[in-house]
């Protein structure tokens, strides 16, 4: 497809990958991503290996990172924003680079990667923002990757009880959001598993409503890590903190039939993957109003001649299935262009 | 080369791989166990300038020869024999097999016991006589209560309830472990099946006791565990759900191609490097229901995934990390097929003499490293040239403070990439460290290693990848155990061996990274200088 142009909005894992795709068959891709660094929510996670390999396909962000910025047809502007876009035959484009110059592309096809939002847990009743100990698991990604053994972000001391609750704003009507995030049992548990495997002495309880399958030996692992885990299948409810520092959750334990109340000294929350918006409003510069789960299919799109998305932009995605979907996408488009 | 993609599969998945592969151009040779309908195939089978779609039905593949851009495949027909077809790559697509669980739940199929599939079936053909029951006892699903199930089922045991409820009008109750929604809109299906009046038992802890009577008639005691209520149920019919396994035909398959498969037995190690649609062999890839459980939406990803793979293929992009390739000394050969046996790509050919299939090898290095009489050879830039460049001074004044010389061999899959990052980050890193890429840790030699002791080294560390992230699968399992075989050896020189460690480093921990090299570094300064280096010329 050589003399064809493609801008990709957003430079995570799917953006890159439909890059690296496109310039592997001559497309020129322009890709701009509005944070400094490529990657990202997913160039933000940890490793989650113990003895072997959690599967958990973070350290492939770095490949696709290497594989887009070596590649003679893909120019990368970080820090960039989009300015203006309209479609005749072709997409006028206008953005800023990061040193606020305006630049002009001329697009034949434009794929929106621009990934998800975390949910904001703070008008649950879990006390984010309010005391220092109750984090995001986005936040736990982060500090597992700097951070060999987890420590309590209020007094830097090593937590000898850490909760996890699942599903924050995920299957939850309360706020409309009527699907499961998909990908946060599975980096839960492996962090879990991680911390637990780099100190025996923390003893980690895990609360859930159903947990979901991921990875291809999930039975095995599952099993594996059951006997270390404290697994309970109830969603607490409010947390407190206690005049010497530490959280109270309290909670319906089913096999006893009572309400609990229990100390922790640190608490995850598994907040839910929601939907961007429409990307700098672009999306209603087409006329494409708000799709009905927030999450913008390929029927959704289908009204726009050469627009397109990909990864989870368009719905919650592990990694692996981030990169799938964005070569499936970049197939899409090449054939989409060889009709023009 | 002929341009030609060999598919095996008699289902969706293969027909539409066939589909997508015409579209951009590229022939297929669909090979199928049963006679595919002319109903099933694409209207149009064929396209300009080329042979388009070929169907080979009832027929088996039982052979392969050569390597990507020339395999030579031989396949068994019903009443024709042996055929042999030159194809470029080869796509598995078989369909899943589906086994009933009626074993799992003690359960006989009967007048009230039934499977599935045979649900999902009598669903979709309205027109099949349905006798249920008159509106009595309802009708109970059993999924996921003693074995972890998936999306896929989930969705067809929420599919077939919601018909039943709402066009049957029948009572119907899912019993069930954790129920597995994280598939595409199953969550929105879960809330519309409990609108319609779909009720729910939830067990976990608890497992449910499942009685059937002599008659076939069954019985379920359990207590669902959201509501802490115990449950007796008698229902009219029981579907009892499956699970998705690989048939004993993709067993065969992966025997006949040699690849890598996962613990369930599908045809992709369960390896990051894989993903989305690639095995251990080039040029052999594998589509949906062939290398996991995934949902349709998932498939249909692969078959594009596929698609781009074999236009890169054939237009002669392959992605290498890797720039030389091994090469086997011709004369000096023994046939001790030590490289034939260990090749993770099975990329060693054994004709009259033993070679590479050049196009095949990913440059790892592990034969080159592992041959007994060190007979094979880079073609490219190798690893010895790397080290090559490394200069080891000797100590200065005895009375500086010590600064170890550090050589860290990085696999440029991962630690070579979380160096990089590293160096960015963290310019601190030690200033006696010296660091070589390699393409695979496993192509590290005994050789390397005591060369660069040597050079005057006062330490090596050898950076794999974890197990199960290896790109060569085995490479770093290589690394470790000729790290110990070393590591005894210099014990027995009376070199200390701890001047040698492996450690596993993933692309993205740089400062995991940085953290490992600094206590190597303190741990070689508590050892002090090497033997060698002190008899080094400053």
């Amino acid at each position: 497809m050589p003399d064809k142009n493609v801008l990709i909005i957003g430079g995570g894992v799917a953006g890159l990958t439909a890059a690296i795709e496109l310039a592997k068959l001559d497309c020129h891709v322009v890709l701009i991503e509005k944070e400094k660094s490529l990657g990202g929510h997913a160039g933000q996670f940890t490793c989650k290996a113990t003895d072997e390999c959690a599967k958990c396909g973070a350290c492939i962000v770095e490949e696709k990172i290497d594989m887009a910025l070596s590649h003679a047809n893909i120019t990368i502007y970080n820090q960039a924003r989009l300015a203006a876009i309209s479609r005749k035959d072709r997409f006028a484009v206008t953005f800023f680079t990061e040193k606020d110059a305006e630049q002009s592309y001329d697009a034949d096809a434009v794929i929106v990667a621009t990934g998800f939002q975390a949910f904001d847990p703070v008008d649950k009743p879990f006390g984010y923002k309010r005391f220092e100990d109750v984090i995001t698991n986005l936040d736990l990604e982060k500090k597992l990757r700097h951070e060999i053994e987890v420590k309590r972000p209020s007094d830097g001391i090593t937590p000898e009880k850490i909760a996890f609750i699942q599903c924050v704003g995920s299957r939850d009507s309360s706020v409309n959001h009527l699907w499961c995030s998909r990908v946060c049992c599975g980096s839960a548990l492996r962090m879990a598993n991680l911390i637990n495997t780099r100190n025996k002495n923390t003893e980690i309880s895990f609360f859930y409503i159903d947990v979901q399958t991921f990875g291809k030996d999930f039975q095995f692992y599952y099993d594996r890590i059951r006997d270390r885990i404290r697994m309970i299948r109830a969603i607490p409810g409010d947390v407190f903190r206690t005049p010497d520092g530490q959280l109270k959750l309290e909670y319906y334990l089913p096999s006893e039939g009572k309400q609990i109340e229990e100390l922790f000294d640190m608490i995850v929350l598994s907040v839910g993957i929601i939907p961007v918006g429409t990307a700098d409003g672009m999306m209603e510069k087409f006329g494409l109003e708000q799709p009905k789960t927030g999450f913008p299919d390929e029927e959704f799109m289908r009204p726009v001649a050469g627009l397109f998305a990909a990864g989870t932009s368009k719905g919650p995605k592990t990694i692996t299935e981030a990169v799938a979907d964005a070569g499936r996408v970049a197939l899409d488009v090449v054939h989409y262009l060889q009709k023009q | 080369m002929t341009g030609r993609v060999c598919i095996a599969g008699d289902g969706p998945c293969a027909v539409n791989t066939a589909k997508e592969l015409l579209i951009h151009g590229i022939d297929t040779v669909l090979v199928s166990r049963r006679k595919i309908a002319q109903s099933e195939l694409p209207d149009n089978m064929s396209r300009e300038g080329g042979a388009g779609i070929s169907v080979y039905g009832n027929a088996e593949i039982s052979g392969c020869s050569g390597c990507v851009n020339d395999f030579r495949i031989t396949i068994h027909q019903n009443g024709a024999g042996a055929i042999t077809e030159n194809v470029t790559g080869i796509v598995i697509a078989e369909e899943y097999q589906r086994k009933d669980n009626f074993e799992t739940y003690g359960l006989k199929p009967s007048h009230a016991v039934t499977s599935l599939s045979e649900m999902v079936r009598v669903m979709e053909n309205k027109s099949d006589q349905v006798a249920f029951p008159p509106k009595g006892s309802g009708i109970l699903f059993l999924t996921g209560c003693f074995q972890e199930s998936n999306p896929v089922v989930l969705y067809d045991v929420m599919n077939c309830a919601l018909q039943l409820r709402k066009e049957y009008h029948q009572d119907v109750f899912i019993l069930t472990g954790n129920l597995k929604v994280a598939g595409e809109g199953l969550e929105a299906l879960y809330r519309q099946t409990r609108t319609a009046g779909v009720f729910y038992i939830k067990v976990n802890q608890v497992l449910p006791e499942i009685e059937q009577s002599d008659e076939g008639k069954v019985t379920v005691s359990c207590q669902d565990e959201i509501l802490h209520t115990a449950m007796r149920l008698s229902p009219d019919l029981v579907v009892v759900d499956e699970t998705l396994l690989p048939s004993e035909y993709l067993m065969k398959l992966a025997k006949v191609f040699e690849l890598n498969q996962d613990k369930a037995g599908f045809l992709q190690s369960d390896n990051v490097h894989r993903n989305p649609v690639f095995t251990n062999r080039r040029g052999v890839l594998v589509v949906g229901p062939s290398r996991g459980i995934l949902e349709r939406r998932e498939i249909l990803n692969d078959v594009g995934n596929v698609t781009i793979a074999m236009m890169n293929q054939i237009r002669g992009k392959i992605d290498s990390a890797s720039v030389g390739k091994a090469r086997i000394g011709v004369v000096e050969c023994a046939r001790c097929l030590t490289c034939f046996r260990i090749c993770p790509y099975k990329a060693i050919r054994l004709e009259d003499r033993v070679t590479v299939y050049e196009d095949a090898c990913e440059g790892c290095g592990i034969c080159i490293a592992e041959c007994p009489r060190e007979y094979i050879t880079w073609t490219g830039p190798g690893m010895a040239d790397e080290l090559e460049k490394i200069q080891i001074s000797g100590i200065a004044d005895p009375a500086d403070r010590f600064s170890p010389v550090m050589v860290a061999f990085c696999c440029q899959r991962s630690a070579g990439r979380s160096v990089r990052t590293a160096k960015d980050r963290s310019p601190e890193l030690p200033e006696g460290l010296k660091i070589v890429e390699v393409p695979c840790a496993g192509g590290i030699s005994t050789d390397h290693i005591l060369r660069t002791f040597q050079k005057g080294a006062d330490g090596i560390i050898l950076l794999t990848c974890h197990p199960g992230n290896c790109h060569s699968e085995v490479g770093n399992q290589y690394a470790k155990s000729r790290a110990d075989h070393v590591g005894k050896r210099l014990s027995a020189m009376g070199f200390e061996k701890e001047r040698l460690q492996v450690d596993t480093i993933a692309a993205n921990m740089d400062r995991e990274f940085v953290r490992v090299i600094n206590s190597f570094q303190k741990k070689l300064m508590e050892i002090g200088p090497s033997l060698i280096r002190k008899s080094l010329k400053h």
